[in-house]
């Protein structure tokens, strides 16, 4: 799946867990600007995601994805 | 105990590690190691700077860099305690801080400080440490101070919208440190030790103190990024041998646990919530070469104050599923007692209350609190100072404790304390006392600790409110659910039925 389309099924769901609504994703977007990516909210949205783009991550992927470009990465490669 | 033992045990250890095992590394923070040799000059540097301060508390900005940690060690050569301030925690909340203790000087090692305007404006100093240069060692001639003075003072949750301090001396620290190694746990210089906790977080003073004191290298978790996964990462790619967590961090990892390395680990010690047995059980078969423990304590008694090891090969004592926090420390006296403040036998529950070297001389300037938290008490022919912990437990005939949950409106989100007061007085504040109001902890479907905030209203559009509460709390006080009822359920004592509202939300 190419890159943008990616973001734009990523997009609402990444608002959606971490409530906010108006949230224009980047690559480089980490925990550090968005106040409510927690613990909780990315366990949400890993859900989410995994559900939307039909896959599954393995641990050693999961700690790589901190940051939204990375995030986008993983699931190219899945999809 | 010799009244010196904190000097002796900590800073004559720390510094002849820095002499000893000076090319060993004492810290590796954001992928960059630092020799013990460095941590000595960054103290160094620190301290010099500090000569001339006057008032015996200073503030530390905390962010994950080896300036931070040394500041810590800076102070108490100089005879001062630090205030840690978070960075991710509300400017206003680190300022009301700032202000209740009256701090005249803040160490901050970013370039571009929010507290510059504070230092210009109270005519106050502000120390960039990571702009000083290193101009020779400063490691000895300490100052001399009384055991009683303080160590660091940590601000956690208060009920009535304001943040208390809870202040711990050196002497509850050495206590501490005694106590922890008299649990038989070992650390020395080949470990690799994990902090995972910040610095507002009393556990991580815990990690410095075990790790540096022993020559081992302690792995911090940046701040900033979602702890439980560089959590993880770092237990297997640096092969980390000593790790305390939260268990809710496990209950993240859980899903993984089939494929995760945590060989490399030989002890781990589980706090700062209460620890389910299911979710033992699998991260004893994942962590199959560590030693687990579960250590309990709240901050006014300095850390932990009991502890339970887990069997790997039996049963472990546990009550509605949760594992035992076990038995005092060493230097711990502990009773569980009824309203009327008698001890009860063991298997009848009641309030632990705990007593010993390892308790605080109280919170900053509260003295209503002050006499509401604490109590003398003969126990076992000695006049003792008790804690009221504001657990609900038993003890076992064992004299092991089981811990039921709390007698009031505490709750534990991440390891963190949150008064859910704290947060219905900053909503009720928002709504100018116009709305009713109830924040209820509950756990959600995967056994984490949620908080939902109930609005008695109609619905409305409530991100206003929120905007107004992360300008208040820190981000793990914020409630995950706002929920509306018109009109809330009652008891029979026609007060708010939180436990009607609770069942709602679960």
């Amino acid at each position: 799946m190419e890159r943008i389309k990616i973001v734009e099924k990523l997009t609402p769901l990444v608002r959606e867990s971490f409530e906010k609504n108006d949230l224009v994703l980047f690559d480089e977007m980490t925990p550090a600007v968005v106040d409510t990516w927690t613990s909780l909210s990315f366990m949400r949205l890993l859900e989410k995601v995994e559900k939307e783009f039909g896959v599954k991550f393995k641990m050693m992927e999961l700690v790589k994805l901190n940051n939204i470009g990375a995030i986008v990465d993983a699931i190219a490669r899945h999809c | 105990m010799n009244g010196n033992f904190f000097q002796r045990n900590i800073l004559v250890a720390l510094c002849e590690n820095i002499e000893k095992e000076s090319y060993s590394n004492s810290f590796y923070i954001n992928d960059e190691y630092f020799t013990y040799r460095q941590l000595g000059e960054c103290i160094s540097k620190i301290r010099r700077e500090l000569v001339s301060v006057e008032g015996k508390v200073v503030g530390i900005a905390i962010h994950d860099d080896i300036e931070t940690y040394a500041s810590i060690f800076a102070l108490w050569m100089e005879g001062k305690a630090y205030v840690p301030l978070h960075p991710n925690q509300p400017l206003e909340r680190n300022l009301g801080i700032v202000g209740q203790v009256g701090l005249n000087c803040i160490i901050d090692s970013s370039g571009d400080s929010v507290y510059s305007q504070w230092a210009s404006e109270n005519r106050s100093k502000l120390i960039c440490s990571s702009k000083l240069v290193y101009s020779g060692d400063f490691l000895d001639n300490w100052a001399e101070v009384d055991e009683n003075e303080l160590a660091y003072l940590l601000f956690t949750s208060g009920s009535t919208g304001t943040p208390k301090g809870v202040q711990i001396t050196r002497r509850n620290i050495a206590s501490f440190m005694d106590s922890f190694w008299k649990t038989g746990i070992k650390v020395d210089e080949t470990d690799r030790c994990m902090q995972v906790f910040d610095l507002t977080f009393d556990v991580s003073v815990q990690n410095v103190l075990v790790t540096l004191t022993r020559g081992a290298c302690l792995y911090t978790v940046p701040y900033g990024q979602v702890k439980y996964l560089c959590a993880a990462s770092l237990i297997q790619e640096q092969k980390i041998t000593f790790s305390v967590m939260a268990p809710s961090m496990l209950t993240y990892l859980r899903p993984y646990f089939d494929e995760f390395d945590a060989s490399s680990m030989k002890t781990c010690i589980l706090t700062a919530e209460a620890c389910p047995v299911d979710l033992i059980e699998d991260w004893l078969k994942c962590a199959k070469n560590t030693e687990i423990y579960d250590f309990y304590g709240p901050t006014e008694a300095t850390i932990y104050c009991t502890y339970y090891k887990l069997n790997r090969n039996g049963k472990n004592l546990s009550s509605n599923g949760i594992i035992s926090i076990g038995k005092p420390l060493a230097n711990i006296t502990a009773i569980v007692i009824d309203e009327n403040g008698q001890v009860i036998s063991s298997g009848g529950k009641g309030e632990l209350c705990i007593a010993g070297d390892q308790l605080t001389l109280g919170y900053w300037n509260n003295s209503d609190k002050n006499k509401s938290a604490f109590f003398e008490k003969e126990h076992e022919g000695k006049r003792l100072r008790f804690y009221h912990t504001g657990d609900l437990c038993f003890m076992e005939k064992s004299g092991n404790i089981m811990y039921c949950g709390r007698i009031d409106q505490q709750a534990k989100i991440q390891g963190f304390r949150v008064e859910l007061g704290e947060i219905e007085f900053h909503a009720r504040y928002f709504f100018k006392n116009e709305k009713r109001i109830v924040a209820i902890a509950f756990q959600n479907e995967n056994s984490l600790t949620e908080i939902a905030l109930f609005i008695e209203s109609k619905k409305f559009d409530v991100s206003e409110l929120l905007v107004f509460l992360r300008s208040k709390m820190p981000a793990y006080m914020i409630p995950s659910r706002i929920l509306f009822e018109e009109h809330f359920p009652l008891n029979k004592s026609e007060k708010i039925d939180r436990v009607a509202l609770k069942q709602m939300v679960m």
